[in-house]
């Protein structure tokens, strides 16, 4: 009787499993009525209903299997929205402060898809513009006129299987335009949203569950010439490590060297902040008078972050933050002997990540860059507008509204590290944003 | 005719040969997977070897994600399950041109008990989840008396704990000064004996000694877990690949025949019959 119960059930289940959701319901209530007459056992309902669900699953990726080609199911999409408030005041260096009220918008989506298992194609798309590649947000405004959209990324991942020569080794090698693999506690040396373009070999080892150690090594072309012999390159190779010291402290270390070639001598990178020492004066082998590098960038960039987890649960003292971080970078260009170094110094309190309802996050950081310590085309965008030559402080408050759904509340307040050498003002031209975000992840 | 006679020898002698092959040869039987569905897959396959002498049934545990991934390699017959089957398995599964079948063979309940002393008789699974990962440590937070709330869990080896991670903790860590504790009977003497201790115990192992919850409204006990309304409990499953037949079928039959369902009630889970 169950069997032919149960038959009948399945039967009627093929036929709407198209419409899975309410004819799910539809099932459950034909069942309960079984067991209120007294045909079926709740056992019996339970196995049925189970079974018949179970079916219905099976059928639906058999349906997408048989007609979709595996790369496109294996498609992945994330993408996040954000309705930023902006305040910038800024005091120029000709006039009193200035002060600008913005509201702005930035749209990410990204896809990737494996083609075989080890190798992967990415690319995602941005609101933004093709003149500057600090940032991916649209002003409201301009009487409703449509917002760019560009190509955010798009690279190529090769994943070869290395588990038959070493178990814990692993290797990506990268081609393109793509997220910025290296690593940094801050956004010091490197604005979230630049993509690097060019290769990369990045190595992982994992020595046990506690300790893995990394290697991004990275060849990118910061610019092309026609007719240019040497074109700008850098090179970065970044060693690194994961400890998970005990259970409650982890630590993350990294050091980067970066090597720059045909940047010294060569005219200002595209969408430069202007803060990096240039030469007007044609030298000895230049009868130019373009403004061109007077130095080399490279560096060393050690940096490193320790977390502690439950951080105030001990001798039955719990407050309830589940983690605090302190972290610290650091940045010398031995090419200069001065105006070399950079450094910056933080900390995290409050969940490790905000993904989800009730979570919150207070960071701090206080940032100290000198003129030449970094190219001026790399750094945090909001921080003095991206420049070197700058220092000041950055608080950052996230909260999570609902999963995958935040607030973000920024202030940074920075200013120049030389004062102005007009008489009539010698301040360091302070400068203030104030940032309130709603963000979506999807 | 001499070499008629030496042929049809032979070829008798190549018949007996085969028959007795055939008739030693023990149907096998494969059941891998779930370490919580692995109690109810040994006690079966004894006993149903104990009554079906052609048959071999070897089980073996290794995890469900395991199990799953061996029937569709191919490498097992059955594959004991305490979760449904993720949609990406079962798109795998299409890829290998493979048809799992689930077979639901009992529910699986946990109740959460408390000293029978205790002024409480209902938590939200959030209060709960509260209590087990630290956010709540007093009776107090969660509409009791106050005092220390003494946290006791199954080890992490077993199959409760598990199922309570998955259904209640949603995969948050217990809190580190939880009482670890390697059996049901030991959690419940525990609380038992401890006037501010919580704890959790398979549906069959619930005694008198300790005070059991609801959980979101709903009593814990048979008929809930049945009806899916109390949300502590999940299916286990048995799968196979496509509608079982021969020796898997007698096996699965026996699984959730009276007998199977006997054994299931004697391992501490709910039978379905």
């Amino acid at each position: 009787m169950v069997k032919r119960v149960l038959a009948c059930v399945m039967l009627v289940a093929g036929i709407g499993v198209f419409c899975a959701d309410g004819f799910a319901g539809e099932v459950d209530i034909l069942v309960q009525k079984l067991v209120d007459k007294g045909i079926l056992t709740p056992g019996d309902a339970q196995q049925i209903l189970v079974e018949t669900k179970e079916e219905a699953k099976k059928e639906l990726a058999q349906g997408k299997v048989t007609n979709v080609p595996k790369w496109v199911q294996d498609i992945k999409l994330k993408g996040d929205f954000r309705l930023r408030y902006q305040h910038d005041r800024a005091k120029q260096a000709t006039a009193t402060a200035s002060q600008r009220d913005r509201a702005r918008i930035r749209l990410r989506i990204g896809a990737e898809t494996r083609l075989i298992d080890e190798f992967k194609v990415g690319f995602g798309i941005a609101t933004g513009t093709t003149s500057d590649p600090r940032s991916t947000n649209m002003t409201l405004g301009d009487s409703f006129a449509f917002k760019n959209i560009v190509l955010d990324y798009a690279y190529g991942q090769y994943d070869p299987d290395l588990s038959h020569y070493m178990q814990p080794l692993s290797l990506s090698l990268i081609g393109g335009k793509f997220p910025n693999p290296i690593w940094e506690p801050v956004d010091m040396l490197w604005d979230t949203d630049i993509r690097p373009e060019g290769v990369m070999a990045n190595l992982g080892y994992k020595a046990d569950n506690n300790l893995s150690f990394f290697m991004n090594n990275g060849f990118f072309i910061l610019d092309e010439g026609s007719s240019d012999k040497g074109d700008p390159i850098m090179f970065v190779v970044q060693p690194g490590v994961n400890w998970k010291i005990t259970d409650n402290i982890e630590f993350k270390g990294a050091v980067d060297n970066y090597f720059f070639n045909g940047v010294k001598d060569h005219a200002a990178l595209d969408y430069t902040a202007g803060t990096n020492t240039v030469a007007r004066l044609p030298d000895m082998n230049r009868q130019t008078s373009t403004a061109v590098y007077w130095y080399n960038y490279n560096s060393v960039a050690p940096k490193v972050e320790i977390g502690f987890i439950d951080p105030f649960k001990f001798a039955g003292f719990d407050t309830g933050v589940p983690y605090l971080s302190f972290f610290g970078e650091y940045i010398n260009n031995w090419d200069r002997s001065s105006q070399d170094n950079g450094w910056a110094l933080g900390s995290r309190i409050g969940h490790k990540k905000v993904g989800d309802k009730g979570q919150w996050q207070l960071a701090y950081n206080y940032r100290f860059l000198e003129r030449d310590a970094w190219l001026d085309i790399f750094p945090d965008s909001d921080f003095y507008s991206g420049r070197t030559n700058a220092k000041g402080n950055n608080v950052i408050f996230q909260y999570g509204v609902t999963k995958n759904s935040m607030l973000n509340f920024e202030y940074y307040d920075t200013m120049s590290m030389t004062r102005q050498t007009n008489s009539a003002d010698s301040s360091r031209l302070p400068a203030q944003v104030i940032q309130a975000d709603w963000i979506v992840k999807f | 005719m001499k070499k008629l006679r030496v042929l049809q020898a032979i070829m008798f002698a190549a018949a007996i040969v085969a028959a007795a092959g055939a008739v030693s040869a023990a149907e096998k039987v494969v059941v891998e997977g779930s370490t919580t569905v692995l109690p109810i897959a040994q006690k079966a396959a004894e006993v149903f070897m104990d009554n079906n002498g052609d048959i071999d049934i070897s089980v073996r545990g290794g995890g469900s994600g395991v199990g799953i991934a061996s029937l569709l390699d191919g490498s097992c017959d059955i594959a004991d399950s305490s979760r449904a089957m993720k949609d990406a398995e079962y798109e795998k599964a299409a890829a290998k041109k493979k048809d799992p079948k689930a077979h639901v063979v009992a529910m699986d309940g946990i109740v959460v008990v408390v000293n029978n002393s205790n002024g409480i008789s209902e938590l939200s699974k959030k209060q709960v989840k509260d209590i087990y990962t630290g956010a709540a440590s007093d009776w107090s937070a969660v509409g009791g008396q106050a005092g220390k709330i003494v946290v006791v869990s199954r080890d992490s080896s077993s199959g409760t704990f598990e199922a309570f991670g998955e259904l209640v903790l949603k995969g948050a860590k217990v809190r580190p000064d939880a009482l670890m504790q390697a059996s049901n009977q030991a959690i419940a003497s525990i609380v038992a004996k401890t006037p501010g201790a919580i704890g959790y115990v398979g549906l069959g192992y619930l005694t008198d000694s300790v005070k059991p919850l609801k959980i979101d409204g709903v009593v814990p006990g048979r008929d809930t877990v049945l009806s899916g309304k109390y949300p502590v409990s999940r299916p286990l499953f048995m799968y196979t690949n496509g509608s079982p037949k021969g020796a898997v079928k007698e096996f699965i039959d026996f699984v959730t025949g009276p007998e199977g369902q006997k054994i299931v009630d004697e391992e501490g889970f709910v039978a379905l019959k």
